[in-house]
């Protein structure tokens, strides 16, 4: 949700409850539960799952706002926390079940086609289902990218990697998750 | 360009994150290429069904969740005396062993040695003059002679 004009700007929050007004930091809460929680349900397989990881995300954000510097973005810093949260809860649980990384080729054209009629619902189900079969790796540069929106750069900051390591990812993902929709279409 | 471009410099056109030459370059490629074409659409495709996605919310204020664990975090914090928390300063396992040891210890001061043990009077429990649930500890100092 972003912020209205006349409102304090996340920093400014961020600020006020790093001495301690748990005020502002309920409104940086509520501002970006959503995206938290869409993009850690993203990562997880079910809704209690992703509604307790965010909550576990902004309990770690608060425990480590004093950490927080506000040359960085708000966001950003929430996002990387988000990011760690999920890798680590699915390494944890080793519900890890992707496909291998040998899998992996690169992009391979294909033609569209009359199958695209298949209804916006289906679609997407077919691809959420194959969203949660690639590497936790891709998933959330996908993620970030496709439903976050981020640039590169900013995804670069969130998982604290190279650039190029982004746009590379990004394409590999990109094709793997191609290749994972269309067989579950059937296309392949 | 004469060949086709690498998948990830198409990757990154899709997502407008090529500079002008780059994409300049792309674009005139795009122009000749079926395959290219093709593989673009296809990312334009996978794209269009994530925009397609339902957009997913909470539904539910967090924040008094969030601040409701805190609380139970702050109040479960270990007792720490004059400063020092005892299970920061002791890994676990030194604390079980110091545990074990202490018992071992204070069970070594309990026992007086030469006392007899439990199974060893049980046995001998027979042959005792008081019966089971009396007063008395023993003959001598529950008679006088003179009144036997």
């Amino acid at each position: 949700m972003p912020a209205c004009v006349n409102e304090p700007s996340d920093t400014e929050y961020a600020e006020r409850a790093q001495k301690g007004d748990w005020e502002s930091f309920s409104v940086l809460v509520r501002r970006h539960q959503d995206r938290v929680y869409r993009f850690v349900l993203g990562m997880m397989r079910c809704r209690e799952d992703a509604l307790e990881l965010t909550q576990e995300v902004f309990l770690r954000a608060f425990r480590a706002l004093p950490s927080w510097r506000s040359d960085a973005l708000f966001s950003t810093w929430l996002f990387r926390i988000a990011a760690n949260v999920a890798i680590d809860n699915l390494r944890r649980r080793k519900l890890a079940t992707y496909v291998s990384f040998d899998e992996c080729e690169d992009f391979v054209a294909h033609t569209p086609g009359p199958e695209e009629l298949a209804e916006a619902g289906e679609r997407g189900r077919l691809l959420e289902s194959a969203l949660q079969r690639l590497p936790p790796e891709y998933r959330e540069v996908l993620l970030l990218r496709e439903i976050e929106e981020m640039s590169y750069s900013e995804i670069a900051q969130v998982l604290r990697i190279r650039e190029g390591t982004v746009k590379s990812r990004i394409s590999r993902a990109r094709g793997l998750l191609l290749q994972l929709y269309l067989r579950q279409c059937g296309e392949l | 360009m004469k060949h086709c471009p690498d998948v990830r410099e198409l990757s990154a056109y899709v997502d407008g994150e090529l500079s002008e030459t780059r994409r300049q370059r792309v674009e005139d490629h795009l122009s000749r290429c079926f395959n290219c074409t093709a593989a673009l659409q296809e990312m334009r495709r996978l794209r269009a069904i994530f925009t397609s996605l339902p957009v997913r919310q909470v539904g539910f204020d967090l924040a008094p969740l969030i601040r409701a664990r805190l609380s139970a975090s702050i109040e479960g914090t270990p007792v720490r005396w004059f400063g020092w928390c005892i299970p920061d300063l002791m890994p676990l396992s030194l604390t079980i062993s110091a545990t074990v040891v202490a018992g071992i210890f204070i069970g070594a001061l309990l026992t007086v040695p030469g006392t007899v043990t439990g199974p060893e009077s049980q046995a001998m429990a027979m042959f005792d003059p008081v019966p089971p649930g009396g007063i008395c500890v023993g003959h001598a100092s529950c008679y006088s002679k003179g009144k036997l």
